[in-house]
């Protein structure tokens, strides 16, 4: 250790389940010295080595970016999915955020949809069903020739572009006491559906997305707001109203005809 | 014949093909470059049966998603820029080693790419105007060099994560079938001619075997070999081992890209907007050096240039040391930028400051130092992206796009924002390519065996002994960046040489907590750090073999570009530590061809 380096004592109260079908239980690890500069991801990286070093099996969790970009891990930290700061992933989170003596429970982001495949890790796959079901774009712009030839005024370009900052995480339905997923359906169908490129088939994309989240086991969005508050990227519950509203359109149009 | 201890004696029943899977097309990758060549196979030829491989949970977090800068690409119609001076910034910046015909092709097709992911529903940011946006990079020029030129399209800072959600949409729509989670193991071959591959599945702890008529490595870059690096985990060069392991060569594996500014700690990237905004690079005296290294460009001179200014200045003790990380680095200057600039043009990296090292880039100095960050060097491929076993000779089946492929666009230094260029053009190129091998290709597979990957895997269940991989890890990123990185010289690389035979034998005494296949991800680090072992012995050697400075490769011993070595390094191992030296010759097609600005394109000399 390097001379001025701050260092606490935590006690981590951490998920440990074998596979989906394990009932799974808490374990309660010491962990002694941990460097406050270290991300709460090296940190486990440091218990890791040190359950490894002692024979045991390493805590299982996702990461990949470790910048906040991929969207890859995320565990639900006392309480709060990506842990107690706002507008950041778990891998943002540091540990100078915590006090020496802390006890902090780390454990997987659990929901109806989503199945814990070891310890940490949950299977999002689900939300990949949902992307399939529309998340898309396949009509051609009357195959426009030239990206300029689209000029996007940059008001409505802005607000795709939050749309578009979705990082599929699972925060949100994790958060959510419906486990709902309306969060990160409404951002795909804001961003796509905002831009011309996108409006052909807004109608299919609303209906389709919606129910193959229903059909993924996604809960209903009953208006708690858990999901923007926990959303690494602020993406903005605006969005569902937009989605109720194409949903909607789309559903009138549909018994139309 | 492998004896496996009692313990492991259940786990050897499970080292087997548990299922064989047929399909058309066996994509390794799901990053740009993996998923733009399966879209276009989707779209010239649908239904044709696409299985793509992951190793990350979802596709779409590939490491393309974290690329943020953006995409260089010139509009024919651009009433300033040209095609022929993007080629020049790309012969330029290569010193002279990528293939011109290469060159030619992408830099060509760039627009129409464009187009195409904006067709797709990808969000370029726009200007005021409503046209699409465009942001200055380094080495990118107009009028063969005189000034910068506007030509990076972007989607804000998250350009990657841009293509991947496109691309991923488009090819679910075009029914692709995912394997997340899992490593391709093998290539299988039937012959000379690439069948397919064995995929570990990790989340089953199961092998597949899946066999077909094309496969293409996309497997991305390599980071993991060095300490500090803006690359993700995943990153291990696998593609690279696997080609390595089926007895084909790897190309000028010692063409490894530093980038200058790596935030100090977690090694991430402080993107090159932070200079091309007009941050300033200071030393312990807060002396802005650049001006003495670069008079004309400056902070905006090459990566290459920028990252060995800043190591020398460390060196010559002019660095300042970080007492939570032990290590030296010099400062980012951007106290000076007004709010609108830390504001709008360069919120996620200063968010990146203020999260990771608790800085205020607008009040306080930012520790930079170059990070590891892009290799050239990958699976020699021609123009397209067929497999080369020998400079001329190609892999019937086997195809390899992206980083983990050296075409070569890049050649010994890569200019921001090309990369991304590459993925989806060669993608692209590759795909079509694969199309026609199809139709002339005869539908049947052959039942071939894996060879390899059970010993290789038995192996490291059967290891005994005190040593830990993650250590061992460590000690080779630090062995790599201290003497294969920026500067390297004859006796560092011989050094490093020793260093990386000493930790394979050491390899061998890991032993894994949990002999369980399923979800270890302890037993995938251990196969990991063999690919990480054979590619750093790779790019070791042959950056001894290569006594000359070129590019991103220097060599303090031989610190001049020498013409004798005007050619590719092709390496073949055939055991660990054992190798042999091919040449591959470099295209100057556009040289050779004479048109207008011919000489622009001849061996010319790199100073910026
Ligand atoms: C921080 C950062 C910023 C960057 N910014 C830019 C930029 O602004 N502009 C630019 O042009 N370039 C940029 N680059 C470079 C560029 O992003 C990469 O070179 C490019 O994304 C590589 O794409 P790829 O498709 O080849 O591989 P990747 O996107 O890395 O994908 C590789 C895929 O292969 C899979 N894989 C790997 N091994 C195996 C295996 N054994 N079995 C199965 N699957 C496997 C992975 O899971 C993944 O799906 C940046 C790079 C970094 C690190
Ligand atoms: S690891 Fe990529 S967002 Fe956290």
């Amino acid at each position: 250790m390097t001379q001025g380096t701050e260092t606490i004592d935590i006690t981590l109260k951490v998920w440990r389940q074998k596979g989906p079908e394990d009932r799974g239980r808490f374990e309660t690890i010491e962990v002694k010295d941990v460097e406050t500069h270290m991300s709460f991801l090296e940190m486990l990286d440091v218990v890791n080595e040190r359950l490894t070093l002692e024979g045991k099996e390493p805590i299982e969790f996702d990461s990949d970016c470790r910048e906040g970009i991929c969207g890859m891990c995320g565990a639900v930290v006392n309480g709060i999915p990506h842990g107690p700061e706002k507008a950041m992933t778990l891998c943002q989170l540091h540990m100078r955020k915590f006090e020496d003596g802390d006890t902090i429970v780390v454990e997987p982001l659990r929901a109806r949809a989503f199945k814990v495949v070891k310890d940490l890790i949950v299977d999002r796959s689900p939300l990949d069903k949902i992307i399939q079901a529309g998340g898309y774009i396949s009509v051609n712009v009357g195959g426009a020739p030239d990206a300029n030839a689209i000029p996007i005024s940059q008001e409505l370009a802005e607000k795709a572009m939050d749309a578009a900052a979705c990082i599929g995480c699972g925060a949100c339905v994790a958060a959510c006491p419906n486990a709902s997923a309306m969060l990160f359906v409404s951002a795909k169908v804001s961003h796509l559906t905002l831009l011309p490129q996108g409006k052909p088939e807004a109608a299919r994309r609303a209906i389709g997305m919606v129910r193959a989240m229903d059909a993924c086991g996604f809960g209903n969005c009953s208006n708690e707001r858990e999901c923007e508050a926990v959303c690494p990227k602020e993406i903005k519950i605006t969005n569902i109203a937009r989605l109720n509203r194409e949903f909607i359109k789309a559903a009138l149009f549909s018994m139309e005809k | 014949m492998i004896h496996l201890h009692v313990e492991g004696e259940a786990v050897n029943s499970k080292l087997r093909i548990h299922e064989t899977i047929k399909c058309d097309v066996l994509i390794i990758g799901c990053g740009g470059a993996g998923l733009r060549c399966a879209v276009e196979i989707f779209e010239k030829m649908p239904g044709t049966r696409v299985i793509a491989v992951t190793k990350v949970p979802h596709p779409q977090k590939s490491h393309t998603s974290t690329a943020q800068g953006g995409l260089a690409a010139v509009d024919p119609d651009d009433p300033v820029d040209s095609p022929a001076y993007h080629m020049f910034d790309t012969w330029k910046g290569s010193d002279c080693m990528a293939d011109q015909n290469i060159v030619k092709k992408i830099v060509e097709s760039a627009w129409t790419q464009v187009i195409w992911l904006e067709n797709h529903g990808m969000h370029f940011s726009r200007d005021e105007a409503g046209n699409l946006s465009k942001r200055t990079f380094g080495g990118h020029t107009l009028n063969f060099g005189q000034s910068s030129a506007f030509r990076a399209v972007f989607e804000a800072d998250r350009t990657g994560k841009g293509i991947v959600d496109t691309l991923w949409g488009e090819a679910l729509k075009g029914g692709i079938s995912f394997i997340n989670q899992s490593i391709a193991t093998e290539l299988l071959f039937e012959g000379k001619r690439c069948v397919g591959a064995v995929i570990f599945r990790e989340k089953y702890g199961d092998f597949v075997k899946v066999l077909a008529r094309a496969t293409v490595l996309a497997t991305g870059g390599s980071g993991q070999m060095f300490r500090v690096t803006t690359n993700c985990r995943q990153n291990t060069a696998d593609g690279l081992a696997l080609a390595l392991r089926a007895g084909l060569p790897i190309m000028d594996p010692e063409a490894v890209q530093f980038h200058p500014t790596g935030i100090v700690g977690p090694g991430i990237l402080a993107s090159e907007t932070l200079r091309s905004v007009g941050g300033i690079l200071r030393n312990r005296d807060l002396e802005p050096f650049m001006e003495r290294y670069a008079p004309r460009m400056k902070e905006l001179a090459p990566r290459d240039l920028v990252a060995r200014a800043i190591e020398k200045e460390i060196r010559e003790g002019r660095g300042v040391l970080n007492p939570d990380h032990n290590v030296e680095h010099v400062w980012i200057d951007l106290r000076h930028l007004p709010d609108y600039v830390h504001d709008v043009q360069i919120p996620e990296v200063t968010g990146f400051f203020r999260r990771f090292v608790n800085i205020d880039p607008r009040k306080e100095l930012c520790p930079v130092r170059p990070s590891n960050h892009y290799h050239m060097g990958g699976i020699p491929t021609n123009e397209f992206g067929e497999v080369q076993r020998g400079a001329k000779e190609t892999v019937p089946g086997l195809i390899a796009v992206g980083e983990c492929a050296a075409a070569s666009f890049h050649g010994f230094n890569r200019l921001g924002t090309n990369s991304l260029l590459e993925l989806i053009t060669m993608g692209k190129i590759a795909g079509e390519r694969i199309i026609e091998y199809l139709s002339q290709d005869p539908d049947t597979l052959p039942e071939v065996s894996p060879e390899r990957t059970f010993s290789l895997f038995a192996r490291f269940m059967d290891e005994k002994g005190e040593e830990n991989t993650g250590r061992l890890r460590q000690e080779m990123q630090a062995v790599m960046t201290e003497k294969a990185g920026v500067f390297r010289t004859e006796h560092g690389l011989s050094d490093a040489v020793d260093s990386l035979r000493e930790l394979y034998e050491r390899a061998g005494h890991t032993s894994l907590s949990s002999k369980s296949l399923r979800m270890n991800q302890e037993l995938v680090q251990r196969w990991e750090f063999d690919n990480l072992l054979a590619i750093s012995m790779a790019c070791a050697l042959a950056a001894l073999n290569r006594r000359e400075s070129r590019g991103a490769h220097f060599r303090e011993d031989f610190p001049e570009r020498n013409d004798e070595f005007n050619h590719h390094t092709l390496v073949y191992m055939s055991e660990f530590g054992k190798v042999d030296f091919g040449k591959r010759p470099v295209d100057m097609s556009i040289y050779a061809a004479g048109g207008e600005n011919y000489e622009k394109f001849g061996l010319i000399e790199r100073k910026y």
